[in-house]
């Protein structure tokens, strides 16, 4: 294979045991990518799904997409097909490379929000939205869902989705039915890790439970402070100088949106979520202060910061996980593959087929030509 | 970073409709309050007030670091006191668009913006407000605010603490 033009870099990587998107770094002005996937190449595909061998993406085409050779059936002869999702997707945290990762959707009508601790939002387009997908409501009714980015926790195909997990629920509903209004799904956390985040329940409790509205990615000895506003009740966690700047180190990650904390909240007052009716007003939030290195050497082996899955790109890990990072990075988001525009079922994307796949890339740059 | 790992409060005290509201000199004043309370530093002397006509004093203040979509909002803010209205225009940053009671206001057009993030789904600008060696995390010397400030008609006030 010639390529034209500079090559920008090339790597190799192996697929790990669940198979999740992939983050590769590549110098700005990447105009064309190739990812073979060697393990699949030597052996004879599969009925179901159809196992991606090499893949191919170029500077215009759509985020998500790439054209595929793969195997089925139990053969080694190749086909080729385009990937409708799950393939390529350029991906630039500045939003500002043309073709890129849209780091916020568009606005999706919405006609209604319940009235509940995990409101169940009826749309008739769920494109893009799966369990995990982070949302931003917006114009509906309930003031204290609007703009403030949820997890989703469960979908109906084109009907509706409900916002959080039941983990990590509002500890009081809106206290209103939302209406219509807007999503935007939220492609990209905030640059900088650890990152604040807001507080949807705190349980009294010894070690009390602290549930976030999207992943928190903290791990074991973070040192955090809480912005709890008097409307939500708990303000005895607030940092003051009564308190001697009360801050709390987390002591166990129980799932990636709750934390529990070393602070006994059983004799605070009970912690609630903002209620429509009770906006104008702060949200309560967690921000990440610094580490308690003796909280954090008792876990060495959870030191991993982790945002769906995968560790948070450029974090540190050990004693060193909570040190403030820049995550971003220019580069290429390799999918987990998609249904074939051709064939209409699954086929496997770039970022592997199978756990410990071995697969090569290599990308470059055009000397001439555009789009 | 700011935007990324510090807290914020919102504006409340506006009439836009809009959760942050724009910004007010009450909104203001409680990040002042926080800054003070946690005995932050300002960054900033004072300058003293001179015998020139349209001027006044300015406070020792602390820095606010916005986005220049907030011009207009800022003139309509209590007690704003714009930076050609200072008595000695020696410690005037080329950025400064003027100041509240004991912030100083610098603009920038990159300022930080969250795209979409009001209840109404319109752009929420984030300002910044610094005490004297404040740190994000780590080594906590001040208290850093962050004013999330709302354009036209919208503001939050962003608090950061660290």
């Amino acid at each position: 294979m010639s390529y034209y033009g500079t090559v920008l870099g090339q790597g190799t990587f192996i697929a790990p045991a669940t198979i999740v998107n992939r983050v590769v770094a590549i110098p700005s002005g990447v105009d064309w990518m190739w990812v073979y996937n060697y393990t699949e190449a030597g052996i004879a595909g599969g009925a179901a799904p159809s196992l991606g061998v090499r893949y191919y993406w170029q500077r215009g085409m759509a985020p998500g997409t790439g054209i595929v050779e793969y195997k089925t059936n139990a053969s080694a002869a190749m086909n080729m097909d385009t990937l409708l999702t799950g393939g390529f997707t350029l991906y630039d945290p500045s939003g500002q490379t043309p073709g890129s990762l849209a780091l916020l959707g568009n606005p999706v009508a919405t006609t209604a929000s319940t009235n509940a601790t995990r409101p169940v939002v009826t749309t008739a387009d769920t494109t893009g939205i799966a369990i995990g997908t982070v949302v931003r409501m917006s114009n509906t009714a309930q003031d204290d869902v609007n703009g403030i980015d949820m997890v989703v926790g469960a979908v109906t195909l084109n009907t509706n989705f409900t916002l959080l997990a039941a983990s990590n629920a509002l500890a009081t509903a809106p206290g209103v039915i939302g209406g219509a209004g807007f999503y935007r799904i939220v492609r990209a956390d905030s640059l900088f890790y650890p990152r604040r985040r807001f507080v949807t329940n705190i349980t009294r409790a010894v070690n009390a439970n602290v549930s976030t509205s999207v992943e928190h990615s903290l791990t074991p000895g973070q040192e955090i402070r809480f912005s709890i506003p008097a409307v939500s009740g708990m303000i005895q966690l607030n940092s003051t100088a009564e308190n001697n700047y009360l801050s709390a180190t987390v002591v166990s990650v129980v799932d990636a949106y709750n934390i529990t904390i070393d602070i006994d909240t059983t004799q605070f007052t009970a912690f609630s979520w903002p209620t429509d009716a009770q906006t104008p007003c702060d949200f309560p939030q967690l921000v990440p202060v610094g580490e308690d290195t003796g909280a954090s050497i008792l876990s060495v082996n959870a030191q991993t910061p982790l945002y769906q899955g995968a560790q948070v790109y450029n974090s540190n890990t050990g004693l060193l996980a909570d040190s403030t990072v820049n995550t971003g990075y220019l580069g290429m988001l390799l999918g987990t593959g998609g249904n074939g525009s051709q064939l209409g079922t699954a086929i496997t994307g770039p970022a592997g087929s199978a756990a410990a796949d071995v697969l090569y890339w290599v990308a470059g740059k055009s000397g001439f030509g555009g789009l | 970073m700011l935007a990324a790992t510090a807290g914020f409060i919102n504006c409340v005290n506006g009439v836009n409709g809009d959760i942050p509201t724009e910004i007010t000199r009450p909104d203001i004043n409680r990040v002042i309050r926080a800054l003070r309370n946690n005995n932050a530093y300002t960054i900033m002397d004072m300058i003293e007030g001179e015998d020139r006509f349209g001027t006044g004093p300015v406070r020792a203040s602390y820095f606010s670091l916005g986005s220049t979509q907030l011009v207009g909002d800022l003139d309509n803010v209590q007690g704003f006191l714009a930076a050609e209205q200072y008595p000695n225009q020696k410690p005037v940053l080329r950025s400064e668009y003027g100041s509240v009671s004991n912030i100083r206001f610098l603009m920038s057009s990159i300022g930080s913006v969250s795209p979409n993030a009001s209840s109404l789904g319109a752009n929420v600008f984030n300002n910044f407000v610094c005490g004297m060696e404040a740190k994000v995390k780590g080594l906590i010397k001040s208290l850093l605010i962050d004013l999330e400030a709302l354009r036209g008609d919208r503001a939050q006030v962003a608090l950061a603490t660290a």
